[in-house]
């Protein structure tokens, strides 16, 4: 297993987000981790990239224990996270936020860069290429001068997976990806996962629309009130009682199935 | 896109770099007044504070205002070594860094893991303390009195002769070398993944951090290396001036070293030096206008704000170069 996630409990003060969830990630599924709002989804994501300290329970990424770890640690491990509420870098341009991404694999000391260090000179030349060819997958590359909050909000999304993905992940945790996306923008996104399957890259998905769970997930766990009540293929996950009652309302999962 | 353009003049800079250079070593020989040439060290030494501070508050958007701090540490260190050891500025200006520097990993260690307000606040309380401790230790220090008599360095080159740097053209040189050596390094960082760290760190902590970027690590390495100049800064001062006291704490000190960098320009590598160098000579020439001085420059520095936003390097990105870029492709055109 890529990523075991094993027991996690989560209180804020008196309120009690996870209650003892465990789950594994095999490497190069795509598992869908859905659930009603306040499920406790994004705190999940939270816990597992270090973002927040769980109450108790460990988070393991390909056999080592991350929990505990800063985020930036935990990133290094190949281990990256998108963010529900959009995150960019305002004030630069989409070719710049992607090039951050970067230094997930190759932080120069002060040292080698005053020096200049010829290592440093072709991380950055090699930046370039690389960049653009991130771009050209998320379908950004006719932006790439443009400022990150010059963007439409659905391409700010792509902006924050190609950020992502310039980091190289072994495992992609993306919080809502498609919400407020347009038709078109929603489709690119599914065809975008379905890439990232092909290259290997595992990936954790929290999401609402269930036309994209349904279409790309090997594995769905459905959450509510911080446990999870049910784990299995979609089929299998969509026609599951306490699911179905959990949503209150059967359509959308008849809908999408159907 | 044309801010972005704004963040970072260099591509638009026609003035090659062999050009500024000549014309720098130029300037001390075509009759400047001793009170000019002053005004031009003064000035390259605000370039060593302003460049610095860029680094930390322009691209690492850390508001700092502990850079005095360091300014003054860098002098005393300097002062202190020359009053006690009789050792020259030889020692004291690299010594001046390292203290400086030092003295920012200890504080650093502490402050960095702040931000916000917090960050603002005790960032202005080290400067505090900095300064009581220079009134107070008196045995040290001499407290108000402070410590008068640091003299400027003096260099014997065999079979060319002596240069004492007590001349004010001599010293010229050392403060604009010092200024030129700041500006590369600070250059150098910005536009190296370590200065793609940094704006990670001003634009959004948490997404760098969540690709692998410690804005902790960005923040320290701005933070000594700002401070290792300002200590460079401020021991150039000392042996220039010859003289130190508390007063280099002062929060004015502070506040025109921010002035500089917001006017000029703050994530730019131009601005803080033009910003430094408007800043050194409008007041003094201002002196014509007697009480109304202060007045002005407030009013400069508000019509300043209000017209280029992003500093007067805004002038030139924005406005000077289109329109030199448009005469051109005329010219090209005819
Ligand atoms: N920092 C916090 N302090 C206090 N309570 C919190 C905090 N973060 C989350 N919670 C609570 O924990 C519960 C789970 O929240 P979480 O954001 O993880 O849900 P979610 O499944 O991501 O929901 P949504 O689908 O709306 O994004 C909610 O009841 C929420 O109010
Ligand atoms: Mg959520």
């Amino acid at each position: 297993m890529l990523l075991d996630v094993d027991n996690i409990f989560m209180n804020f003060g008196g309120i009690a987000a996870l209650k003892g969830i465990s789950f594994s990630v095999p490497e190069g599924q795509v598992v869908s981790v859905i659930g009603p709002n306040g499920a406790g989804k994004t705190t999940l994501f939270n816990i597992v990239t270090g973002f927040q300290k769980p109450t108790a329970g460990q988070v393991r990424f390909a056999g080592s224990v991350v929990t505990g770890l800063l985020p930036h640690r935990i990133a290094k491990h190949g281990l990256i996270r998108t963010f529900q509420k959009t995150e960019v870098f305002p004030a630069l341009t989409v070719m710049e936020c992607v090039r951050i991404g970067l230094l997930n694999n190759f932080q120069p000391s002060l040292f080698s860069v005053l020096t200049g260090k010829a290592e440093v000179a072709a991380f950055v030349k090699n930046s370039v290429l690389e960049v653009a060819d991130i771009l050209e997958m998320v379908g950004l590359h006719s932006k790439s001068e443009y400022l990150a909050q010059e963007l439409s909000y659905g391409e700010q999304r792509l902006l924050e997976i190609a950020v992502g993905l310039a980091a190289r992940p072994r495992l992609l945790l993306l919080d809502e990806p498609s919400s407020g996306l347009n038709a078109e923008e929603s489709s690119r996104f599914s065809t975008l996962v379905r890439r990232l399957q092909k290259q290997k890259i595992t990936i954790v998905l929290v999401e609402h629309n269930m036309n994209v769970v349904m279409g790309v997930s090997d594995q769905i766990v459905v959450v509510h009130h911080g446990e999870k009540i049910a784990e299995g293929t979609p089929e299998a996950v969509s026609q599951n009682r306490d699911v179905i009652k959990a949503y209150l309302g059967r359509e959308w999962v008849t809908d999408a199935v159907g | 896109m044309a801010f972005s353009r704004n963040l970072d003049p260099r591509t638009g800079l026609f003035l090659r770099w062999p050009v500024l250079a000549a014309v720098l070593v130029a300037l001390p020989f075509i009759g400047l007044t001793g009170y000019e040439l002053h005004l031009l060290i003064v000035s390259a030494i605000f370039v060593i504070l302003s460049s610095s501070l860029s680094l930390i508050m322009g691209y690492g958007g850390l508001l700092s205002l502990a850079h005095a701090a360091f300014f003054g540490i860098g002098a005393y260190t300097s002062a202190l070594l020359f009053m006690n050891f009789k050792f020259s500025m030889w020692v004291g200006l690299p010594a001046a860094g390292i203290v400086s520097a030092i003295a920012a990993i200890c504080v650093g260690s502490l402050f960095l893991k702040v931000r916000g307000h917090r960050f603002v606040i005790t960032s202005l309380a080290f400067v505090e303390i900095m300064r009581l401790i220079a009134v107070n230790a008196v045995d040290l220090t001499r407290g108000q009195m402070g410590l008068p008599g640091i003299a400027a360095p003096v260099i014997t080159i065999p079979g060319v002769g002596t240069i004492d740097f007590a001349s004010k053209t001599a010293f010229y040189f050392l403060a604009v070398g010092g200024a030129a050596i700041c500006v590369w390094t600070v250059a150098r960082i910005v536009h190296s993944p370590i200065g793609w760290g940094l704006l990670a760190l001003r634009e959004n902590e948490n997404l760098g951090e969540s690709v692998g970027v410690s804005a902790f690590r960005h923040a320290m390495i701005a933070f000594v290396v700002g401070a290792f100049f300002a200590g460079i800064a401020g021991s150039l001062y000392a042996h220039y001036t010859g003289f130190v006291s508390p007063d280099l704490f002062f929060f004015s000190y502070t506040v025109t070293m921010l002035v500089m960098v917001v006017i000029g320009g703050k994530a730019t590598i131009l601005g803080p030096i033009v910003g430094a160098i408007a800043f050194t000579f409008l007041p003094e020439y201002l002196r014509v206008v007697a009480q109304y001085r202060l007045v002005l420059v407030g009013v400069v520095l508000l019509a300043t704000v209000l017209a280029f936003p992003n500093g007067i390097v805004e002038l030139w990105s924005r406005w000077l170069r289109p329109a030199f870029l448009r005469l051109r492709s005329r010219d090209h055109a005819a």
